[in-house]
């Protein structure tokens, strides 16, 4: 009898933990589905987005998404915003402002490498993944990708994606003390079968500037940061709750040098911008938290809660004493495509001529 | 009090028309807000210039001429010429408060000067205007992170 009660334990035990890999596989897999940058049909969408300056308003947006991945945002609403439109052809992302006449021009995010295997198997390291049947949103059926993190402090984010073509619908975040964060939803879409080639395209007003920023070059070593921004940028050898540094890249643009580290759990990105203040009062910017240390101004720019923000950038003050360059060329993080980390010289070999010249040797 | 709420009271405030609860809510989200602040920099800037614009004053002989010339197009009427003149005038009033109105407005339309709100917001956010570009790039590499935003309002710094 006791035997068979083991057996009956053992085997539920077995099937619970195949369902949970079940799920977290198949969580992955729908989340690969949503994260690609092309989907099989033509979108056009009207979305609800948190309006960073809005203090909890929204913004409301227009998503043209054709099946080659050009998409074009118009936003709609509020007034202040209205009619500022933001097209990506896959080489260029072009942002007009018509109240300022100006046309902002830089590379695509497209052009980015991403490794989707890579952030997926982070993610899976730092969330157990669930698939749970969605509500319908914009008319459409959904399914729902739930990832739970592993770490606390984190939120349970909940994926909502659009069940025959897998496009993101819906994305809430729990915040903790019951506080569900959408952090964007659909209230409209459709799937057009053609979508004119005339909506990728922006006519500005006569007269409008046009202002050019290049991509954030890749940094290899904090001496290669040093040379490039005039200070030695901050690197923890490790992060908590599972963060990893993603790369290191001096950010050219206008006049502000700065060395931006991006940090990710795979699901959840943080951004740490590093540059020497001038003297001047902290800006503004929103979903931030900000620190001094000895001379240098550390921003992380993250929608993580503001207690989560602060854990992960005191990992820079807590450790900084301790980053050497040895050290610091190691903890780079850069990870060649397989998933591998990359040796320092074969960082320097999967760089472009223009960055092997900064490199070191 | 919230942004929203607080916006949509603002011109109130400035004019000294909300209840007193309702101006020291308002206030204190001032004291915390820049955002809103700024806004309501503006929004008192443009009332001054409102309210310090002089009306401009058309030439003496403006409504004798408009009337003139209405006449001359219109055809004249055999009969009830007395009534005929009273319409016209009324018509030829008409004409001369919507172009004085049309002259104000244009005359007083807040242009761009280094004093304005918006120039004023734009010298203090170079770096805000940088991540938030930086940003967009980062949330357009795929659809799960919402869609990337640049907003004209900390733009204007380069």
């Amino acid at each position: 009898m006791a035997l068979t009660k083991l057996l009956a334990t053992g085997a539920l035990l077995v099937a619970a933990s195949l369902a949970l890999a079940g799920g977290q596989d198949r969580g992955s897999d729908l989340l690969r589905k949503s994260m690609g940058r092309r989907f099989q049909v033509n979108i056009v969408a009207v979305i609800l987005q948190r309006d960073p300056g809005g203090d909890g308003t929204y913004q409301r947006v227009k998503v043209s998404r054709a099946k080659d991945g050009k998409v074009r945002h118009t936003i709609l609403q509020p007034l202040r915003m209205a009619g500022i439109d933001s097209v990506d052809d896959g080489e260029q992302m072009r942002v007009y402002l018509p109240d300022k006449r100006s046309m902002i021009v830089q590379d695509s995010p497209m052009l980015l490498e991403t490794d989707l295997d890579e952030r997926l198997d982070l993610a899976k390291q730092n969330y157990d993944l669930s698939v749970v049947a969605g509500k319908r949103i914009a008319g459409r059926s959904t399914v729902c990708v739930v990832a739970s993190p592993k770490a606390s402090g984190l939120g349970i984010r909940r994926y909502s994606l659009d069940e025959k073509t897998g496009y993101p619908l819906r994305l809430q975040v729990e915040m903790g003390k019951g506080e569900v964060r959408t952090i964007f939803d659909t209230v409209a879409i459709e799937f057009p079968e053609r979508l004119s080639s005339e909506i990728f395209e922006i006519n500005p007003l006569p007269g409008t500037d046009t202002i050019r920023y290049t991509r954030p070059q890749t940094l290899t070593s904090r001496a290669h940061a040093e040379r490039a921004v005039g200070f030695r940028p901050v690197l923890p050898t490790r992060y908590p709750m599972g963060f990893r540094m993603q790369e290191m890249q001096v950010n050219q643009g206008g006049e502000w040098k700065s060395v931006v580290v991006r940090l990710t759990d795979g699901l959840v990105r943080a951004t740490v911008y590093q540059w020497k203040p001038d003297g001047g009062a902290v800006e503004s910017v929103e979903e931030s938290s900000c620190l001094d240390i000895n001379g240098i101004r550390l921003l992380l720019v993250s929608d993580l809660p503001a207690e989560v923000r602060l854990r992960l950038l005191n990992a820079f003050t807590s450790q900084s004493k301790q980053t050497e360059y040895p050290q610091a060329l190691r903890i780079i993080g850069y990870l060649d495509r397989r998933g591998k980390r990359m040796e320092p010289r074969d960082i320097v070999r999967s760089f472009g001529p223009i960055d092997s010249a900064y490199a070191i040797g | 009090m919230n942004c929203k709420s607080v916006q949509v009271r603002l011109s109130a405030y400035v004019d000294r028309e909300l209840t007193g609860t309702e101006m020291l809510a308002v206030r204190a989200h001032l004291s915390v807000c820049e955002l809103c602040r700024i806004e309501e920099e503006g929004l008192r800037e443009i009332k001054q210039i409102l309210t310090a614009t002089p009306i401009p004053e058309p030439p003496a002989d403006f409504a004798d001429r408009l009337v003139a010339a209405m006449r001359a197009e219109v055809q004249p009427e055999p009969v009830r010429p007395r009534f005929r003149l009273s319409n016209l005038g009324y018509v030829g009033i008409a004409a001369f408060s919507m172009a004085a109105t049309y002259m104000v407005i244009t005359l007083v339309q807040p242009r761009p000067t280094p004093n304005s709100a918006t120039a004023r917001k734009d010298q203090s956010s170079g770096v805000a205007f940088e991540v938030q570009r930086d940003q967009a790039m980062m949330v357009g590499t795929d659809a799960t992170g919402g869609v990337p935003i640049i907003s004209a309002s900390n733009y204007g710094a380069h």
